[in-house]
């Protein structure tokens, strides 16, 4: 017979007493491995992507938020607010905490938090139209010019870019925008035309951003001896920059862009809406810029001023540590 | 010389004739081939060699119209005859487009021409008349083959698109048994892991198989492999060279093979041309190489006796090799562009030769017929078969 001999599982002498110890050395060193790989985590795409992801339950969630139909705390005399309605319940000073709201009360002594979150509706879809304009025109400018390069054409597109590009993109959107609500029937009406001026005009005014980095990648690649390859193997110059290049080389500085310029225009609705109703957001609509603007000296560490600040704030870190996070993934991933 | 002066040579599926490709070097157009010109005949495969820096890359290149140099080509024709298609030269009037002119015999190089716009309009033109020509049916296997694959697209998706340029109504699926299909020509593991492969997750000689399934997935009639087995170890080489000689002798496929590699041009070719320096100095049936004996272009022959020498284990330091030992295109005035290397010369100079001095130091040799489809370019001209027989003994008549 051999030595071996059986052992009952049952009766095998597992740790006993506090969780600690039950779960064992093997527990802490998995827990210890655990962490250690999430050293090697990429914090960007994790912060980015979470700054994303929050940013678009807001505007699902702002969907079904109006501020304006919510209880307002302001006292009725102290109307230094644009919005008006909503019936006082209480004399609160601006700004100040108020019992069962979350961060206090804005100016107009509505819920703080609940027009943080439907203020994301001011830049979301007007960001996403900024984004768009930018990257198909941005993306077929630089494409031709890079791809057919010594001709008229790249020298007419390089030109105009050259003299979108030499003008400061934030003030060419301020000076648009003065103009436009100057001129404006009912500056304070048309909200919605507003912004998607404002979108448009910071849309192009990235334009030559994007283009020119389009341009230069373009022109690099091709050089290499892949491109030469795809005209070998019979590739219409079409397949081989809308294929081989745009999708397949150039998608890291499409995607890093989009991004980039995503949370550029918050910061510039946010500028433009501090700045006043007639370059930015009225009055009339919650706005992370707005929020800002109506508060005083004396509020500046105050919930109000801290609140959209870091609304702002985070949110451009976010989508700019997303941006450069997945154009490194993309290049890291493939080569 | 005019663009209709041109025409294919009979029989023949791709004829260059007087091609001039150079480069920028400051303000000057450096030619790298000078007056380069080819035959390849239907069916057949020629050998191009030359040492480092001879213009047969950037030669082949034009004639395919890959051009990745400005100013490129700026003269000559190369006239494609492929099946029961009209002839198309894609160097078409390339002469009048171009804004530098091939120099003169007494110049060293070429000059600026005006043409106002019509450059950029003439490459559109050429883009056009080359996508013609892809879809005829030429292919070409690259040196770098690691490079010459699109390092953000999967093998999978290279080999479809290449499958669909020639079957351009197959669906995916069609393609993708077509890739498949190539992949197991190529001797490579015929499967969607493989079709699922980077380029940089291939190694190198994997990667050379994809280069060569990519060129034959085009289904072409006409195929050029530039160097194809450099930097390939001696195993992966004899592979590559076995898998070519398959690929090249099977049906009516035609090509060029550029190479230093003499065995491996030796092997897969039915005739040879020789470049030094930016010229073709001699062009002939592959036996001419074979064979010491035979009579060839001095540079041939030196080129024979390095690889014969490699062969056998010794090295054998040639009169030539000590009076230049660097081929880079540079112009060196008038008279034969080889002179300063040439046994033969240094010999007439010592005065027991048979060439005329005078004459190599003051006129460029032409390609000149010595035998039934063999030129050379030197003014020995037929009497290199003495040169020949005085080094080897007479050569073998079996």
């Amino acid at each position: 017979m051999s030595d071996f001999e059986f052992k009952d599982p049952s009766e095998s002498e597992e740790p006993q007493g506090s969780f600690v110890s039950r779960i064992g050395k093997g527990a802490v060193k998995d827990l210890i491995t655990t962490v250690l790989r999430w050293r090697h985590a990429d914090y960007r795409l994790l912060i980015g992507s979470s700054v994303l992801f929050v940013l678009v339950v807001f505007r699902i969630a702002a969907i079904f938020i109006d501020v304006d139909q919510l209880e307002s705390y302001l006292d009725s005399d102290d109307s230094g607010g644009f919005r008006g309605g909503g019936a006082a319940k209480h004399v609160t000073k601006y700004c100040r905490a108020v019992p069962g709201l979350l961060l206090g009360n804005d100016r107009n002594g509505y819920s703080l938090a609940m027009t943080i979150v439907e203020a994301v509706e001011a830049f979301f879809e007007p960001a996403m139209l900024s984004c768009a304009i930018a990257i198909l025109a941005g993306t077929l400018l630089g494409a031709v010019a890079g791809y057919f390069r010594g001709g008229l054409l790249e020298s007419g597109i390089k030109l105009s870019l050259t003299v979108v590009a030499a003008y400061p993109r934030l003030i060419l959107v301020i000076v648009a925008m003065g103009f436009f609500v100057a001129y404006m029937h009912d500056p304070g009406g048309a909200i919605r035309l507003r912004l998607t001026m404002m979108s448009t005009m910071l849309g192009v005014a990235y334009v030559p951003v994007l283009a020119l980095a389009i341009y230069q990648k373009v022109g690099q690649f091709q050089r290499e001896q892949f491109i030469e390859a795809a005209r070998a193997h019979g590739l219409s110059d079409k397949r081989i920059l809308l294929y081989h290049i745009l999708l397949a080389n150039c998608a890291p500085v499409i995607a890093r862009h989009f991004f980039y310029l995503f949370g550029y225009f918050i910061l510039v609705e946010t500028s433009l809406s501090y700045l006043g109703p007639q370059y930015g957001v009225p009055g009339s609509m919650p706005s992370w810029g707005n929020l800002l603007a109506g508060c005083s000296k004396g509020d500046l560490f105050s919930p109000a001023v801290l609140a959209p600040a870091m609304a702002a704030i985070t949110s451009i870190l976010g989508l700019t540590f997303l941006g450069d996070a997945i154009g490194e993934r993309f290049e890291k991933g493939r080569t | 010389m005019s663009a209709a002066a041109y025409a294919p040579a009979p029989g023949a599926i791709l004829t260059a004739r007087d091609v001039w490709v150079g480069v920028q070097v400051g303000n000057l157009i450096k030619p790298i081939v000078q007056g380069g010109r080819l035959t390849v005949p239907t069916g057949g495969i020629l050998g191009l060699v030359g040492e480092s820096g001879s213009g047969k890359t950037q030669f082949v290149r034009m004639v395919m119209g890959l051009s990745s140099l400005e100013p490129g080509v700026f003269s000559g024709s190369a006239i494609y005859k492929i099946g029961d298609t009209e002839p198309v030269d894609v160097l078409d009037q390339i002469q009048e487009f171009s804004p530098f002119r091939p120099p003169g015999v007494d110049e060293l190089y070429p000059e600026r021409q005006r043409i106002g716009w019509a450059w950029p309009l003439w490459r559109r033109r050429f883009r056009q008349r080359l996508a013609l020509l892809r879809r005829l049916g030429v292919g070409f296997i690259f040196q770098n083959p690691v490079g010459a694959l699109n390092p953000y697209l999967r093998v999978g998706s290279q080999l479809v698109e290449a499958v669909r340029v020639a079957r351009p109504k197959a669906n995916r699926a069609e393609a993708e048994e077509g890739a498949l299909h190539w992949l197991a020509e190529v001797h490579l593991k015929a499967d969607r892991h493989t079709l699922g492969l980077y380029p940089h997750e291939l190694s190198g000689g994997m990667a050379q198989r994809v280069m060569i399934a990519l060129a034959l997935a085009g289904e072409p009639k006409f195929l050029v492999a530039d160097e194809p087995t450099t930097g390939l170890d001696s195993h992966i080489r004899l592979e590559i060279v076995g898998l070519l000689n398959r690929i090249m002798g099977q049906g009516d496929l035609s090509g060029i093979v550029i190479s230093h590699d003499l065995p491996m041009i030796a092997r897969l070719c039915d005739r040879l041309a020789v470049m030094y320096r930016g010229r073709v100095v001699e062009e002939g049936p592959i036996e001419a190489l074979g064979n010491l004996k035979s009579p060839n272009h001095p540079y041939t022959r030196e080129l024979k006796e390095r690889a014969e020498a490699l062969a056998q284990g010794k090295h054998r330091r040639s009169g030539s090799e000590r009076a230049d030992a660097g081929g880079t295109g540079v112009v060196v005035g008038r008279g034969c562009i080889f002179r300063t290397r040439c046994g033969l010369y240094a010999r007439a100079k010592a005065g027991s030769g048979i060439l005329d001095t005078a004459r190599c130091e003051g006129d460029l040799p032409a390609l000149d017929h010595i035998a039934e489809g063999h030129e050379v370019a030197c003014f020995a001209g037929t009497k290199l078969t003495e040169a020949a027989t005085w080094e080897y003994g007479e050569a073998d008549h079996d």
